[in-house]
């Protein structure tokens, strides 16, 4: 049976929502050791769409600008890159320098740009961006963390929910294509997670990421959970269980229906707007990732035939696709 | 077991359908006709899911906050969930 793709990006995404001042703990111990943690840390989500409006999420990649408070009381942004793939060199150290420029051209404030590669190429680390002409230089030097770096045993002993996470990630690079000790490795992570004496909302959100990126087909899903409920009856020694799969089910269901949801509710607008779609632009408009189902359903408000809407598809559906 | 977990699933993705729907019509009223005052939201939201999708098909033809109160006065018996 087929080994349904992991979602990195969404468990990354959820991880560094949940456990921001962790991450930084973890990967970045000197910008964890400057901030304020007493002062509020905000996502600036938004703001992030608006200086980067080209580049849609969710391409084995994901991006958050958090807005952070400083030990002198100043404000500061911290702008994360975490990279699920290898990508070019001269364009991601580029993209590093765009949007570090765009944000202190914004907000004109201190920016701290920091990357995390999560790619199996040893060989591929980025860390500055430089270009020089004609006497004028310029170049922006970033922290990186390459998770093939860190050592395995000291992620084993550490209780922080990023050296977890770096071992599911590592776990998944390690099994891809190989379904049965994928589900070993699978259970086994959750008991070694489970003994290291996490909280029970963190064993909650560490299974979520177990499950969001160490997919299984159905039928070795089911036996990886009823596995998971053994290893912690016998760990924790008690028969209520601190997790609840079906929580968790519910999640994702939700997420795929809101996109299906919003899909059928488009398709049904614009074939009021411009008349019946053929087979062909049907199956287009479905293609579209949810983000771009969105700017589509505001675009849709002017088109007046279906050459609005091939123009449109031919505009955004290089970058829009899921 | 199996279907145990599956419903939960198809529970989750039942309540995101409803919810991604009205998401959507409260931002395409929101650029169509303005701003919504509190009563005027809560009474989209609390449409059945049918009402919802009629409404997303009328709301291409508003021009004005009037044409939504017009709408809603005249599928509020039928609508409501």
């Amino acid at each position: 049976m087929k080994q349904p793709p992991s979602d990195f990006d969404g468990a990354w995404k959820y991880a560094l929502e949940q456990y921001f001042a962790p991450f930084l703990k973890f990967f970045f111990p000197d910008a964890y050791a400057a901030i304020d943690w007493n002062q509020p840390v905000t996502f600036r989500d938004t703001d992030l769409q608006q200086i980067a409006p080209e580049d849609p999420q969710g391409k084995q990649r994901v991006d958050k600008l958090v807005e952070v408070t400083r030990r002198d009381g100043t404000p500061a942004w911290v702008l994360i890159h975490i990279e699920i793939q290898s990508q070019h060199d001269a364009v991601f150290a580029e993209r590093m320098l765009l949007y570090h420029a765009r944000i202190l051209d914004r907000e004109r404030r201190p920016v701290v740009s920091l990357a995390v590669l999560g790619d199996e190429d040893p060989d591929w680390r980025p860390d500055e961006y430089s270009s020089e002409l004609w006497g004028c230089s310029l170049s922006l030097r970033f922290p990186m963390v390459k998770l093939l770096d860190l050592d395995a045993a000291t992620l084993e002993r550490t209780r922080n929910p990023f050296a977890t996470l770096t071992l599911i990630h590592r776990d998944a690079l390690e099994t891809r294509g190989k379904p049965g000790e994928r589900l070993q490795r699978k259970v086994a992570r959750y008991r070694a997670l489970l003994q290291l004496g996490y909280e029970a909302s963190d064993v909650r959100a560490l299974l979520r990421l177990i499950e969001h990126i160490l997919r299984l087909d159905p039928v070795r899903a089911q036996r990886a959970r009823d596995t998971m409920r053994q290893v912690e009856v016998e760990v924790t020694g008690m028969d209520t269980f601190v997790t609840s799969f079906e929580e968790i089910g519910r999640a994702e269901g939700r997420i795929e229906g809101r996109a299906e949801g919003q899909r059928e509710l488009l398709l049904r607008q614009l074939t009021r707007k411009v008349g019946a779609l053929t087979e062909e632009l049907h199956v287009r408009v479905s293609r579209l990732a949810p983000e771009a189902l969105l700017t589509l359903s505001e675009a849709l408000l002017d088109f007046t035939d279906q050459s609005d809407l091939i123009t449109w598809l031919e505009r955004n559906e290089s970058q829009g696709v899921s | 077991m199996t279907c145990f977990v599956t419903s939960f699933e198809e529970i989750g993705r039942a309540e995101g359908r409803i919810e991604g729907q009205r998401d959507l019509v409260l931002r395409l009223l929101r650029r169509k006709v303005g701003s919504l005052d509190e009563a005027v939201a809560a009474r989209v939201v609390s449409l059945a899911p049918e009402a919802l999708l009629t409404l997303s098909e009328a709301l291409l033809d508003f021009t004005d906050q009037s044409d939504l109160a017009a709408w809603l006065e005249r599928n509020a018996s039928q609508g409501a969930s």
